[in-house]
């Protein structure tokens, strides 16, 4: 009985006494939410402007003489809405990963009536360096579906200053104007050739090898998913 | 002049004296101190919230502080646990919605501020004082670890990156080290300057120079060493098993005959191994550092240990992944359906509930031991009760379960980390135990040894460069 006497009354306590910061975080968790879902979409709609070199205003700031750009949020969504029409499509099961994809969705840039490009997300877990994380890359091509516009790596858990230099402009700038058919391919040691060969990371090779998979295999899929349209 | 040294000596002192990672001979908080330091930002971000958590939690703590005495040692562990992981999310809340690119790259470690073991040892003791006294004490541990991370960030970033808070410092044709903002570096710069400090802190009396008490019993041990040995299970069957589980692996992985568990395999083996070697939890992630220099001084301890570790590590992980995607999931499912606005229980409350459940089953894994295996329970009974605390548990959790992984993903990685953190700990015991440096006090002992773990993290991280799959 006085077993459980005690094991209650220790269950109460903790129970009452979390009860005060659990409400606190209620409340905060109201306050700050739409705030981070912002800053999400925020990111990407705005690496997908950049990509597609749709200018959008930024608001240049002087702080200690070190000039700090922001961009203005209303203007990226306005940007945003106006230029990029968003698509959903159904992929099929994916049957090496085991597990169905969601909806994928495609970004698509007209300019006049007239497609300029097509992007899309793709995410995959453990082709990394980190192998219990995704990488997530936004790949955007032109209207042949094979030169790409660019390339942007939205999320991952790579070492950094290692695998994590793949977010640096160097390394996603060459991929601009490649050709991704039949296949890109990432070197080392030597000099690119040809219009489907990019430069790997230093010292992070099974990162660039990763990066160059999903990439392939995103646009496999992709092009499969194409012809399935058109069909 | 003169009394401007004598205020910048005493500060130095308040804050330098038993500071937990330079100077203190019993470290702690080493695991947060490693990871987040290659970039000024993220150490002051970290330094910030180790303070807030610390101080907010303790003053909600401190009314309850005779019940919370009175009551077990595990007990106050979970309440307090609980707590301050409340505080953790609601730091890591603030954090993301004012510097949210600074709290995205090292969410992973806010998350794991919970077990900071800095945090937890302050509180506790905090409560055998006066409410001011203990935030005094407190403020000095957390500044100190402050001071600390943007020691070594200071020493990090620079030759790293070639910048300061982004500002680049060194002209771009510097050459710059990557070795000091990969894991492995944190090691090296945490060592290299326990080993330059030192001379000075003793010169400038900060610290008090101890001498050789702690030669004689490790003389005494040395005798001792053939009898307790750990396991007696020959080294003929251990190499039989291996040989077997690599005979084994491999017919499941070239065997296409069973497309399902050969399907699984392929998936699940880069998983298990990318855990257990090459991105392991100590020596790629920098976690549970603290239990592992603690443990490490006996080879005896360290297996009985890092066998808790795997059990608990590979259990808690399981379940918090049944809990997480079947429990909190479903009821923010159910209530987002009736209530007007769509409330994610599982991004608010997920800490809470796998410290919780880590405590729980922690609890319970005691209770059956105590009843149907004794001998187990004596042997590593006071080890189960300090798990709770140990980082790598929670972090096996937190690092897979909320970005979505399958169960035997989760399962696997966990049974990979908690292998590793075994083997990391059984090797270094054995490499402490051979003493290639006879270190004069506790403190350069554990700096060696930490130098000694860098110099694997190398190996690791070596291997895993290379491709081999």
């Amino acid at each position: 009985m006085n077993e459980y006497k005690i094991f209650l009354t220790r269950v109460l306590s903790v129970s009452l006494i979390t009860a005060i910061p659990c409400a606190i975080l209620l409340a905060l968790y109201f306050v700050t939410a739409p705030r981070i879902a912002e800053y999400h979409e925020i990111k990407l709609k705005r690496s997908v402007l950049d990509i597609f070199n749709i200018p959008y205003r930024t608001e240049e700031k002087q702080f200690f003489g070190l000039k700090l750009r922001k961009a203005d949020k209303k203007d990226v969504r306005n940007v945003f809405d106006n230029s990029i029409t968003v698509e959903a499509i159904t992929s099929q099961y994916n049957e090496q990963t085991g597990e169905g994809e969601k909806d994928k969705e495609l970004f698509m840039y007209y300019d006049d009536d007239e497609l300029q490009g097509i992007g899309f997300i793709a995410t995959r877990l453990g082709y990394g360096f980190n192998k219990a994380a995704d990488i997530s890359l936004f790949i955007c091509v032109g209207p042949d579906l094979e030169t790409v516009k660019g390339i942007e790596v939205l999320d991952h858990a790579e070492t950094p200053g290692l695998g994590g230099r793949m977010t640096e402009e160097k390394f996603k700038k060459q991929f601009i104007g490649q050709k991704l058919k039949p296949k890109l391919s990432i070197v080392r040691g030597r000099k690119t050739i040809g219009s489907n060969e990019v430069h790997a990371i230093t010292g992070a090779s099974y990162t660039s090898k990763g990066i160059e998979d999903i990439i392939n295999e995103a646009m496999e899929a992709f092009w499969q998913e194409m012809e399935a349209d058109k069909g | 002049m003169n009394v401007l040294a004598r205020f910048i000596r005493q500060v130095s002192k308040f804050f330098l004296r038993d500071n937990y990672i330079i100077s203190a001979a019993a470290g702690l908080g080493f695991c947060s101190a490693l990871a987040v330091t290659n970039k000024m930002e993220n150490s002051l971000t970290m330094g910030v919230g180790v303070v807030f958590v610390t101080c907010v939690s303790f003053c909600l703590v401190y009314p309850f502080k005779k019940l919370i005495i009175a009551s077990g040692t595990h007990h106050k562990i979970t309440l307090l646990m609980i707590i301050i992981s409340v505080f953790v999310t609601i730091f890591n809340l603030i954090a993301q919605t004012i510097i949210p690119r600074i709290a995205f790259n090292i969410q992973a470690y806010i998350d794991l501020i919970t077990t900071n073991c800095i945090v937890l040892a302050v509180i506790s003791e905090g409560l055998t004082y006066e409410f001011w006294d203990a935030q005094k004490k407190i403020l000095k541990a957390c500044l100190g670890y402050s001071i600390a991370l943007i020691f070594l960030a200071l020493m990090r970033e620079p030759l790293g990156f070639g910048t300061l808070m982004n500002f680049r410092i060194f002209p771009e044709s510097f050459p710059v080290v990557v070795l000091m903002i990969t894991p492995v570096g944190g090691f090296f710069a945490l060592a290299l300057w326990r080993f330059m400090l030192r001379p000075l802190f003793v010169k400038t009396g900060v610290v008090y120079q101890d001498s050789l008490q702690k030669e004689k019993p490790a003389d005494v041990e040395i005798p001792v060493k053939t009898e307790t040995s750990g396991f007696k299970i020959s080294r003929k069957l251990i190499i039989f098993i291996a040989v077997g589980i690599l005979l084994v692996i491999s017919l499941v992985t070239n065997v296409k005959a069973l497309s399902f568990v050969n399907s699984q395999f392929v998936i699940l083996l880069p998983i298990f191994l990318s855990a257990l070697f090459f991105d392991g939890i100590v020596l790629s992630k920098l976690l549970g550092i603290c239990p592992l220099l603690n443990k490490s001084r006996q080879i005896d301890a360290a297996w009985r240990m890092g066998l808790a570790v795997v059990i608990v590590v590979t259990l808690s992980a399981s379940l918090n992944w049944i809990v997480y995607n079947k429990v909190l999931i479903g009821a923010s499912n159910y209530i987002s359906a009736i209530s007007p606005v769509s409330i994610r229980l599982e991004k608010i409350f997920y800490l809470t509930v796998f410290i919780v459940t880590i405590a729980t089953f922690v609890q319970i894994l005691g209770v059956l031991l105590r009843r149907f295996a004794m001998h187990i329970y004596e042997q590593m009974g006071q080890f189960l009760e300090l798990i709770t605390v140990n980082c790598i548990v929670l972090a096996s959790s937190t690092f897979t379960i909320p970005p979505g992984m399958s169960f035997m993903a989760t399962t696997v990685t966990a049974f990979g980390f908690g292998l590793h953190w075994l083997m990391v700990c059984v090797w270094l015991a054995v490499l402490r135990r051979h003493r290639l440096f006879v270190p004069l006090n506790s403190w350069d002992e554990d700096s060696v040894a930490i130098l000694l773990l860098g110099i694997m993290a190398a190996i690791f991280t070596g291997i895993g460069v290379i491709h081999i799959f």
